[in-house]
């Protein structure tokens, strides 16, 4: 079975608004989960990068388009990481090994870096655009509590994908 | 004939009282098997009763499950409708008692979706009414102004986002300064003159200088206070009496012009 755009919308759609109301409530040391970009660097790492970045600018324009920021930090941020987790799956993931375990340690690890590199792209934009950012708080109170929040709820997140990336592995996505 | 007989002189001989000891015998031989087989009839026949009633039990247990999940519902919903009425009651109260503002009430249907911003999404817009700049607010004070507005739904830049300043004011020394949004969450009142005082505990409210709040409504308490003579302002922690990780309802001040719309983004 293909997987249709129109699919992979309307997963997004519901990412981006369980992001916007029950995220804010599963909050680790203030700080909440990404549940766009666990989906974005599960799928970056299942399918590659063209796919995971397909997903990248579909759940980043939702996110720009659901949030109070300018439009198109949460797009960038997320294709940055997509591109650098669908490299991963290219020269790492393929092997096969990590597919099979439930230890998932890639997927772990890529969460965790990638919740960090998203988390100074999307700091750095802002400062750019004129924002204070007080680095050394952000780092210690949000960037670390919140790869740790990522990592702990990757799991679920990349077991239930790799269920959907299986059912609908044969011709990738449909466009 | 032998049995007619014989049934005729067994009648003629209990009525002369020769059967009775037989019979007395004959009653004690039997009782315990009769009481047993007696008690053995009796929950056979309740077994039968039970399984003749079982489909009316099962019926019945359905009925009383889909009772209980019924007025578990139920309640779970008074429970919600309580919690709503006791928010909408004080939310009401705030209104009353500041007649000179006009109130729209609104319900918050999301967050943003980044650690680092802190905005909330509303149910009402610009057909409600709703413009950007409006001051938000609660019964326990202000929550931070509608950064944009939809047709039916608006986001708003919450005091404690580290691009949201108000000017404010130390209620019992009337210090002035203003109170900046820090990144993650959290204010600190800044710009405070080194000559006025400032204490932990004082209440922090906005000034109305600007014009884009009005005058009065409750910030936060300062928990803290840096000062160091080298340095030109004093600083203060200020804690916001509005918890934003819970909000549901608020109201958007409607009859307030400020004169500066926030900076979006």
């Amino acid at each position: 079975m293909q997987i249709s755009l129109y699919l992979v919308g309307l997963l997004l759609v519901i990412i981006a608004l369980a992001q916007t109301t029950l995220s804010p409530r599963l909050t680790l040391l203030g700080v909440q989960s990404n549940l766009m970009l666990l989906a974005v660097l599960s799928w970056s790492l299942l399918r590659g990068r063209r796919e995971g970045m397909v997903w990248a600018f579909g759940g980043g324009m939702l996110l720009d388009m659901l949030s109070g920021a300018s439009f198109g930090i949460s797009t960038l941020s997320l294709l940055l990481v997509s591109s650098l987790a669908g490299l991963g799956e290219v020269t790492i993931f393929r092997v096969g090994a990590f597919r099979e375990t439930p230890l998932l340690p890639l997927p772990l690890v890529a969460s965790f870096a990638g919740s960090l590199l998203h988390d100074l792209t999307f700091l750095t934009i802002l400062q750019l655009m004129g924002w204070a950012v007080d680095w050394p708080t952000a780092l210690w109170r949000l960037m670390l509590p919140s790869a740790g929040l990522n990592t702990a709820l990757m799991p679920p997140v990349y077991l239930l994908l790799r269920w959907l990336d299986r059912r609908t592995k044969e011709a990738g996505m449909v466009w | 004939m032998l049995l007619i007989f014989l049934t005729l002189a067994g009648m003629a001989l209990n009525e002369l009282g020769y059967l009775e000891p037989i019979q007395r015998w004959m009653l004690r031989l039997l009782a315990p098997p009769q009481r047993t087989l007696a008690s053995i009839a009796d929950g056979l026949s309740e077994l039968f009763a039970t399984l003749r009633e079982l489909g009316t039990l099962r019926r019945e247990n359905e009925a009383l499950h889909g009772l209980a999940d019924r007025l578990m519902i139920e309640n779970v919903q008074l429970k919600e409708v309580e919690a709503e009425n006791e928010e909408l009651r004080r939310l009401l109260q705030f209104s009353r008692a500041n007649p000179h503002q006009e109130h729209r009430a609104a319900e918050v249907i999301g967050r943003d979706p980044s650690t680092f911003l802190s905005y909330l999404t509303i149910d009402v817009g610009s057909e409600q009414g709703i413009g950007p700049g409006m001051p938000v607010v609660t019964d326990r004070g202000l929550v931070g102004r509608i950064a944009e507005v939809g047709f039916s739904s608006s986001k708003v830049l919450l005091i404690i986002d580290a691009r949201s300043s108000v000017n404010g004011l130390v209620q019992s020394s009337r210090a002035s300064g203003v109170v900046e949004g820090v990144l993650g969450g959290g204010l600190v009142m800044n710009y405070i003159s080194q000559d006025q005082p400032v204490s932990v505990g004082d209440v922090v409210l906005t000034s109305g200088l600007g014009g884009n709040f009005p005058k009065g409504l409750v910030i936060g308490q300062v928990v803290a206070v840096h000062q160091q003579d080298i340095e030109m302002f004093q600083q203060a922690q200020v804690r916001p009496t509005v918890d934003f990780s819970c909000l549901e309802r608020v109201l958007v001040i409607t009859d307030f012009q400020p004169l500066e719309a926030p900076v979006e983004g």
